[in-house]
């Protein structure tokens, strides 16, 4: 009688495991053959700013291939079309053309270079899809009054990290700070030094040198030389990676004794641990991969069960971003659908982001901005906070820049 | 005092530079327009060489420079002897060509994250106090003497050597020198490997004190100036011109603005077309009417 349980059981239990099986086949067949959503994206994969952008679009690539072979969204794959632009305008225009028109795509994403936005919001705006920067510089037409089609979700942002960096200098220090200002001469970063300088003039530092540094530099060392002898005690840097650390290490040749805080781009971990230096300070919208957190642990597993070397979290969240919008449009999801879906949807990167990124109708950068600063203890060997998270109100922020 | 030795150290990697260009340019008449990708290479040969042998500077550093010698031969009997024959321009165009080639293969091997040799070969780029109160590293002060080493090693070479002998009798009249016997491919062959041999210098040094990724080619193009100021065939007008153009640069950057630091040179550069075409030290003759 037992035996008779035992088998009947055992009959019962390979049943289920063949259903399970067969079903789990079928959601993942279904994902692979039914009809795709048709995501494009133009990206600074090779060129001179590929070292920024490419480690975002490798993440998101991982992101997207764990997505459908989970089975999709709604049943269908995510079918991401990648265009390489060199950060050239041209190529960008050309590459959005050719998505919207040849590729027929629900969706743009831009991970490149700010001169590259222009040709690819007309071709936005000319056929009317939705247009993400995800990993690129928030443009002014995604704060509002938003661009109905134009939506940001990167973390770093000219006027407010500005803003930001300069109030924790500020909160950091009690005696009169001196504080000296370092770009790479590009209109976006210009955008953020200004503030940084407007702000720190506002909270009475002294600004003693602002810096502009041309595109090639063969040697940082007579940049840092001015920034030290103007008597800076504290330096702030707002420019692609190359131009952010050159002049702190120039300093730090030079024997310079003050703090350096930058907006901490995805080389920032491997700097501190090379550098080993107390007096470098960064402030970043996305967590560090060293906090060991669980969520970044899965992130980190996710890169390497896809081949991903290089992590740049601003890619993971854009790649979310998609995700939980496609989710949102429901299918079919045509461009007017996925705008609409977008203009009122809040996305959470549990482990990654201070705080969620939530689109309004007027809103397309996010309703609230988070940042964390960090900088290297020496002795624990690894990044902590300097100031834990810290949430910025976006339009009341606005109101007082502007 | 620290602008002095900001001018030497950013007036060394401008040797090394220009170096390069005024041998190959006065061995083949060729403008390789590719100098500063073949430093990024030089970069990325010492980068791979400190990987395998961390903390052993010793066997890596003349390991890359032989890697760039080497490459530079190669460039030669690969690239420029096929060129034979075909006018000047066609070259140049090839080297344009060649700097694209190496970018990308680079990009295929190392990707284009930014590296830092040294700190992989264990070291750091420690501030020494000179007398005077200026304050240099390491890595600097290696950079102005090799600088200075280079040239006085190229002149001792080319003056007394007898195969530098036969370079530069092959640079004067090359149809010449082959009928008296003289291999003139080698002499190209070997004028292109000491042409990269400085542009590895120039990498191994800039990369351990800056950075190593695709784009350190440009920096090549900087020293562009400092070559033609002194004379496109002159190794002599090498240093002054580099001392000329650094000081000219951080004076720029420390009183006038820093972003006219990347014009200046080109500034004095039309000037020197505009009075003396053939640079300071450059042979008259070799200028050309267009």
């Amino acid at each position: 009688m037992t035996q008779i349980l035992l088998k009947c059981l055992l009959v019962k239990c390979l049943g289920y495991l063949v259903l399970v099986v067969t079903l789990g086949f079928a959601i993942s067949a279904q994902a692979q053959t039914s009809e795709p959503y048709k995501v494009g994206m133009t990206a600074a994969i090779t060129g001179g700013s590929a070292t920024s952008y490419a480690p975002m679009v490798e993440i998101f690539r991982a992101y997207i291939s764990k997505v459908n072979d989970g089975g999709g969204v709604n049943g269908h794959p995510i079918q991401v079309i990648y265009e390489d632009d060199r950060g050239e305008p041209a190529r960008a225009g050309t590459n959005s053309k050719k998505l919207v028109e040849q590729d027929q795509v629900a969706l743009l994403v831009n991970t490149s270079i700010s001169a590259t936005y222009k040709p690819m919001i007309a071709t936005a705006r000319d056929s009317k899809t939705p247009l993400l920067f995800g990993g690129s510089v928030c443009p002014e037409e995604v704060f509002p009054p938003a661009d109905p089609l134009l939506f940001c979700t990167t973390s770093f942002a000219a006027l407010f990290d500005g803003d930001f960096a300069v109030r924790f200098i500020r909160e950091s220090t009690k005696d009169k700070v001196r504080l000296g200002l370092a770009l790479l001469d590009i209109p976006i970063t210009r955008v953020g030094i200004n503030a940084a300088e407007t702000v720190g003039k506002k909270l009475g530092m002294e600004i003693t040198a602002k810096v502009p540094m041309p595109p090639s530099v063969a040697d940082f060392t007579p940049y840092a030389s001015k920034l030290k002898d103007a008597g800076a005690d504290w330096v702030f840097a707002w420019s692609p990676w190359p131009w952010e650390i050159g002049p702190y290490e120039a300093l730090l040749k030079l024997g310079w004794q003050g703090n350096y805080i930058l907006y901490g781009f995805q080389p920032l971990e491997a700097a501190f641990a090379r550098l080993n230096k107390e007096n470098l300070y960064a402030l970043s919208g996305v967590a560090l991969l060293a906090e060991g957190l669980p969520e970044l642990k899965e992130i980190q597993a996710v890169a390497a069960k896809y081949g991903v070397s290089r992590i740049d979290l601003e890619g993971w969240v854009a790649a979310v971003a998609v995700h939980e919008t496609l989710k949102a449009c429901g299918w079919p999801c045509s461009r007017e659908k996925l705008q609409g879906a977008m203009s009122g949807i809040s996305i959470t990167v549990k482990g990654v982001k201070g705080g969620p990124i939530s689109w309004s109708r007027d809103n397309h950068f996010r309703t609230e901005q988070w940042y964390k600063i960090y900088r290297w203890d020496s002795a624990k060997g690894r990044p902590v906070a300097a100031k834990d998270w810290t949430r910025v109100d976006v339009a009341q922020k606005l109101k007082e820049l502007k | 005092m620290q602008l002095f030795a900001n001018t030497l150290v950013l007036a060394s990697t401008y040797v090394l530079l220009a170096t390069g260009y005024v041998v190959v340019y006065r061995a083949s008449r060729v403008l390789n327009l590719a100098h500063g990708e073949l430093m990024m290479l030089g970069g990325y040969a010492f980068f791979a060489l400190v990987s395998v042998t961390p903390g052993q500077l010793i066997v890596a550093v003349p390991a890359a420079l032989l890697v760039s010698f080497l490459a530079g031969v190669a460039v030669y009997f690969a690239v420029m002897r096929p060129m034979a024959g075909h006018p000047v321009f066609s070259a140049v165009l090839v080297t344009v060509s060649l700097g694209i080639l190496l970018r990308g293969l680079v990009i295929l091997g190392w990707t284009a994250d930014i590296k830092y040799p040294l700190a992989v070969a264990g070291y750091q780029n420690a501030p020494l106090h000179m007398p005077g109160g200026a304050v240099l590293s390491g890595v600097d002060l290696f950079a102005i003497a090799t600088a200075g080493a280079l040239l006085l090693g190229l002149w001792l070479f080319f003056a007394k050597s007898r195969f530098g002998i036969q370079m530069r009798a092959t640079a004067e009249n090359s149809r010449l020198a082959a009928q008296r016997g003289i291999d003139i491919h080698l002499v190209f062959a070997v004028a292109w490997g000491i042409s990269t041999f400085a542009a590895g210098l120039a990498g191994v040094l800039y990369t351990s004190s800056v950075r190593l990724d695709p784009e350190i080619g440009v920096i090549g193009l900087k020293a562009f100036p400092v070559a033609l100021i002194g004379g496109l065939d002159s190794l002599a007008g090498v240093l002054p011109a580099a001392l000329l153009i650094a000081l000219l640069e951080i004076l720029a950057i420390q009183y006038v603005s820093p972003l006219l630091s990347e014009v200046v040179p080109f500034l004095a550069l039309l000037l020197m077309l505009c009075v003396r075409p053939w640079g300071l030290f450059g042979t008259k003759e070799e200028i050309e009417r267009v």
